[in-house]
């Protein structure tokens, strides 16, 4: 019943090099960013591990960059900073409402968006809006690095398509050109602040306000967010309106599997995903409408 | 005892500031399953070192049944997760939690039996009893539905609740050949110091407990645990000081939690509103062993509160399970019997489409009152009529849609209160049978003894409890410090002024301060106490079953309000509790019997950003003593979740049975009402 870590070895690199040869070298070893999932883990004895390689002193990760085709952040950086960024609030409310809603401040101070994304916890905020954005993975291993999308880098519960000795460095969001909108809502477990269900929606509109594509993500009902394809087409080419969102609920609704579990029933799950998906897609075509994107 | 400022600035001394040379850290092997047989447990101390068994110690403590006694470690058969199997050591906390590594306990694990209702006719769900059943009363006088036109029934219930405050239990202890000394935060040292004699079979005057700063304690410290008599065990045997803190998932599973209660209420009345009688079951989920066999028959016997309801008969049963036993939290007891009569009344007016107000001051008493279990009150009409007149009840009735609710606070006043003043060097040192922990007694016992005896209030202060500084003493529980605990002060403080005057012919202050004087006296007090307490609440619903609380507010007769801003800051402290326990507390297990919350966020304790605001209005009518107070402690706790719950019923639409109630809850009981 603890609430010590087992021993382990610590080490704080200075170079995304050095952090991936470490990994390399221990094989029960685990990265360490802001900490927030990890080191509980560690207290509780549910995890141990022989090496934790503290990538916090790599400065290049603490970073957000925007550039013409897109804007770069860095693995390090905190959810706190996106709370706080403007461009961020200004021009992804979804990726901003994400990182607000996440625990407390003290948690967002500490935890970084990197970390949030590796550990993949299906009650994650970000990892569905990362999805909805089409954001692209940077990752770095032995002397290579990869880009990949959400369908390849989130995996399943807690599982992702890092190797052992890879590290995510940083995640690309493509700039949306012309309107775009996104809205990101989620309904927390009855205690506590993770998500029982979330969505994320990037609208992508003609100067008609009609639908040119979208997409549109749930988060936290399945192992790994899950792009709404059969939404996303119903809304292609349309305008958003009360019966168009009536329709779209029922093909939510009706059209995910889900079970029962501890936190919440099947027909709750249901429920809960068809309200926030209209809800957030009301939300997302308001700003539009307002020319608040 | 620490200053406020220094315990605001992280520097007051709790138990885990405490540290000895060569002292060694405590660590428990626990049980993984709610219920099996151990085949064997090898290695660290066990119950061959240790083959006690606890005590009845602290508030509601009981003569008990033998058998039904909890092992301090258990050895056969383990009756809850999280029981105590064996400890270890180390010279530090990572040390003592590695070696956990070296005990071995081979299950044979049990289906455990975790809903008190199956446990009423089920299988006992520990070895050695023939039924879970450890406390079966009938409470009142039995009576026909007779005349009575309306006859409602309802399943109610208080899921359980687990005390959490910001400190979890510890302890410190030390042998130094003759005495044992223990170091923990309490609500009663001396609580402590007999429950650990009784258990080891010491006599009193070799084990000495000295209270910590305490951070918070709402009922969970107020006894004696396992733990507590390893770790005394562990220092006699070892000849070091030794640790043990809590951490918060033994919290969690192992230490008591309160609430835990299912009511089967029937209430009998005429189509005019007015309440005949009102019966039923009450069965206390009081988890494995004995301990808390006090508390079926406690909420029997209030039900009926400030109310002059004719007739009232209960079957009140505590019924064991395998969970860790309950215990007193805030309130223990006083909340749960609120729960049953406001939930009731609210549904006999929706049934008769009256007024909740109107149908409470119908029913309220006009003149003193005696109900059918012998609880004796005053006239409470007039009290609710200002009660709600202040709180703009008939206003908001008409903009929103307020829950309300009324109650009568019992404090526990009974048995009385010791306390001891010692005069020297120009300084007043003051010891208190019941420990403060966190409801500042400090400012009272200034602002009373410096009025008393004509000094400045600096020169006064408070001592953590010690049993060696004072006799004897109860403790801090049931709202009763302020009541028993001044009324001690004060007349020990009759006796200093009696002293100079023999010594110096008349009283002055500075008479009193240049000589040297120490007095004590255990102020016994028989009879109860009761006061009226009314709660609002303004709540909605939103499509998700996600509730917010737009409006609380408080009127309460909490007496001579000693120091208001005390007063004032227990009831927003308690009424958080209150709203916590309705949205979102819960220690609660899946079907194997497995506990699904770890932490403080998982167990459901709302943080300050969750936490709504509460108007308070006090009533400040005196109470019998020369204080002039009465109870306020637990009040929060036992108004606040009925007022709410009825706010959430009206805005949803729906009727709340249960606490707490969650989104999905909401969400399917509004599908089925459309």
């Amino acid at each position: 019943m603890g609430s010590t870590p087992g021993k382990f070895d610590y080490l704080k690199v200075s170079s995304i090099r050095d952090a991936v040869k470490a990994l390399s070298e221990v094989e029960n070893s685990k990265v360490l960013a802001g900490g927030q999932s990890l080191i509980p883990l560690l207290k509780t004895r549910i995890m141990t591990i022989d090496l934790l390689v503290d990538i916090g002193g790599i400065a290049a990760l603490d970073s957000f960059r925007e550039d013409n085709g897109f804007i770069e952040i860095g693995a390090s950086y905190k959810v706190g900073s996106l709370e706080e960024n403007r461009s961020v609030s200004k021009y992804i409310p979804a990726l901003h409402e994400a990182a607000a809603g996440i625990a407390d401040p003290l948690v967002r101070n500490m935890g970084t968006v990197g970390g949030n994304l590796s550990h993949a916890d299906p009650g994650n905020d970000l990892p569905p809006v990362m999805t909805a954005l089409d954001a692209e993975f940077v990752i770095s291993g032995n002397g290579n690095q990869r880009v990949e999308k959400s369908d390849k880098f989130f995996q399943g519960a807690f599982s992702t398509g890092l190797s052992h000795n890879e590290v995510l460095t940083a995640v690309r969001i493509p700039r949306n050109g012309g309107n775009a909108t996104s809205a990101f809502m989620k309904q927390a477990k009855s205690s506590g602040d993770f998500s029982l269900a979330s969505v994320a929606t990037v609208l992508h509109l003609d100067d008609d306000m009609n639908c040119l594509s979208s997409r549109t993500v749930l988060g936290s009902i399945f192992p790994r967010p899950y792009l709404m394809k059969s939404v996303d087409s119903h809304l292609q080419g349309k305008k958003i309106n009360t019966g168009l969102l009536k329709e779209i609920n029922n093909i939510v609704k009706n059209g995910i599997s889900v079970e029962s579990d501890f936190f919440a029933s099947a027909e709750y799950k249901r429920y809960i995903a068809s309200y926030l998906v209209t809800e957030a897609l009301a939300l997302a075509y308001k700003r539009a409408e307002a020319g608040l994107t | 005892m620490s200053s406020i400022t220094d315990i605001v600035n992280g520097k007051g001394r709790f138990v885990d500031d405490i540290s000895f040379p060569g002292m060694v850290h405590i660590a428990f092997a626990r049980s993984n399953y709610s219920r099996a047989k151990l085949l064997y447990v090898k290695g660290g101390y066990t119950a061959r070192d240790f083959p006690y068994f606890m005590a009845s110690a602290g508030e509601g403590a009981t003569e008990e049944d033998l058998s039904l006694r909890a092992p301090v470690l258990a050895s056969k058969f383990a009756a809850y997760l999280g029981e105590p199997i064996a400890a270890v050591t180390g010279k530090n906390r990572y040390e003592a939690e590695d070696n956990l590594d070296s005990v071995e306990i081979d299950y044979d694990p049990l289906k455990p039996i975790l809903d008190p209702v199956e446990a009423l006719n089920s299988e006992p769900v520990i070895p050695g009893v023939k039924t879970n059943i450890i406390s079966d009363r009938y409470v009142g006088k039995e009576f026909s539905a007779g005349e009575a036109e309306i006859v409602l029934e309802d399943r109610l219930e208080n899921r359980r609740v687990a005390t959490n405050p910001l400190e979890t239990r510890g302890i410190v202890a030390a042998y130094d050949g003759t005495k044992l000394t223990v170091w923990t935060p309490t609500q009663s040292a001396h609580s402590v110091r007999d429950g650990i004699c009784e258990s080891m079979n010491l006599g009193k005057e070799s084990v000495r407990v000295i209270q910590t700063d305490t951070g918070g304690a709402f009922g969970l410290k107020g006894g004696v645990y396992p733990e507590y008599i390893v770790a005394a065990s562990l220092a006699m045997k070892l000849k070091v000081p030794v640790k043990w803190i809590e951490t918060r998932r033994e919290h969690l599973m192992a230490s008591r939690p309160g609430r835990g209660v299912v009511g089967n209420m029937r209430i009998h009345a005429m189509k005019s509103g007015v309440i005949k009688g009102i019966s039923g079951d009450v069965i206390v989920d009081a988890g494995a062993y004995g301990g808390a066999s006090w508390s079926s028959g406690w909420i029997a016997f209030q039900i009926t509160g400030p109310y002059a309801i004719p007739n009232a008969y209960f079957h009140a049963r505590s019924v064991m399970t395998n969970k860790v036993e309950q215990g007193p939290y805030r309130g223990a007891g006083r909340p749960e019997a609120s729960f049953m009569m406001e939930r009731m009344i609210d549904l006999l007016a929706d049934e008769i489409g009256a007024d909740p107000l109107d149908i409470r001051l119908l029913n309220a008493a006009k003149d003193k009152f005696r109900s059918p279990t012998g609880m004796e009150i005053e006239a409470s009409a007039g009290f609710m009529a200002r009660a709600f007149e202040k709180m703009e009840y008939r206003r908001l009735a008409r903009e929103s849609k307020p829950g309300i609710s009324c109650f009568a606070l019992i404090p526990a006043v009974s048995d009385g209160e010791s306390c001891r003043i010692k005069v020297e060097r120009g300084r007043i040192n003051v010891w208190l049978g019941g420990n403060a922990h966190g409801q500042r007694h400090d400012l009272w016992v200034a602002k009373l003894l410096s009025g008393k005896f004509g000094v400045d209030p600096s020169i006064i202060e408070l001592q953590l409890g010690d049993t060696d500084m004072l006799k004897e003493g109860v403790g801090s529980w049931g709202s009763r410090s302020a009541i028993v605990g001044a009324n001690a002060l004060l007349k020990v403080a009759d006796k200093v002024i009696a002293h100079v005057k023999k010594d110096k012919g008349a009283y002055t202050a500075r008479a009193l301060l240049s000589g040297d004087y120490d007095e004590y006296e255990y102020a016994n007090e028989k009879g109860m106490l009761i006061s009226f307490c009314a709660n609002l609440a303004v709540a909605d619903a939103d499509a998700a079953g996600n509730v917010r609380v737009s409006k609380l507010k408080a009127y309460y007769d909490v007496g001579k309000a000693l120091v208001p801003d005390v007063v004032v800051s227990q009831i927003k402290g308690g009424a958080v509790q209150g709203v916590g326990q309705v949205l979102s507390e819960n220690i609660e297990f899946d079907q194997d019997g497995q506990l699904m919350a770890a932490s403080l966020s998982d167990s459901g304790v709302l943080n300050s950003v969750q936490s709504p605001d509460i108007d308070v209005y006090l009533e400040e009518v005196p109470s019998r003593f020369p204080h002039g107070a009465k109870g306020v402690g637990e009040s929060p706790t036992i108004g606040v979740p009925t007022a709410l719950v009825r706010a959430i019923e009206r805005s949803a639409g729906i009727r709340i049975r249960k606490t707490p109630v969650s989104p999905e809850e909401i969400v399917n009981a509004r599908s089925r009402v459309k």
